[in-house]
């Protein structure tokens, strides 16, 4: 299976989700060989998604927190 | 998404209390997640519909803290990063944010995202592709490079 840059392209969501065939793996793996442009926007995108799962949270301050379990202890208790 | 932390505290709130009200009930179509993310999405809209009326407040600063589990030697690449996902994710738009969030960040399946966000699996797909490429060159100019 020969893929272009362009096709290459549009398995990407796929290829980062780690849901390729072994057909288009094989294909992916050889473009990129010879891709270096590829082979960066692959990369990147890998990167990408660690960075957002390690990293992309954020945490609510404990005043907010509190704030809100009163309000819902209040709700419940209201019935 | 709502780019403002108060607004943001506001809005958990208001999802708990829809829920243990039961004003918005499970009816067993999709995930739990997915409708707890759901009953939060279309609540930060309507908040986004009625602040769309008046301007944002610049001053307000976002002080929530990046979870992170960093020791102390990485912890400033760590914040450095965090911050940099912060602004490049601010800067898409908006239903590119949302579908960006939901799967990369809160790794919410494909199936949730679109259950959240009430629209086709491809469409999810398509704007995360397009998300994915807006936050990679972005964060490559601040980052990578």
């Amino acid at each position: 299976m020969e893929l272009t840059c362009e096709s290459l392209g549009a398995l990407l969501p796929e290829m980062i989700d780690g849901r390729l065939s072994k057909e288009e793996e094989m294909g992916a793996a050889t473009h990129l060989a010879t891709c270096e442009n590829c082979r960066l926007i692959v990369d990147e995108t890998n990167q990408l998604r660690i960075a957002a799962r390690e990293h992309g949270r954020v945490e609510m301050p404990d005043e907010a927190c509190a704030r809100i379990r009163v309000s819902l202890e209040a709700e419940q208790a209201r019935g | 998404m709502l780019r403002d932390r108060h607004l943001a505290e506001d809005l958990v709130q208001d999802t708990f209390l829809k829920i243990l009200r039961g004003s918005a009930p499970y009816t067993g179509d999709g995930s739990l997640a997915g409708w707890l993310y759901r009953i939060g999405y279309n609540g930060a809209l309507d908040m986004l519909r009625r602040r769309r009326e008046t301007p944002p407040d610049a001053t307000a600063p976002e002080t929530w803290t990046v979870a992170t589990e960093a020791s102390a030697e990485s912890s400033v690449m760590a914040m450095v990063l965090a911050e940099a996902l912060d602004t490049a994710i601010q800067e898409l738009p908006e239903t590119l944010r949302a579908a960006f969030v939901l799967r990369d960040v809160e790794e919410l399946s494909t199936s949730e995202v679109a259950q959240v966000l009430g629209i086709g699996e491809s469409a999810v797909k398509m704007r995360l592709a397009r998300a994915r490429e807006q936050m990679r060159v972005s964060l490559g100019d601040r980052l990578w490079n």
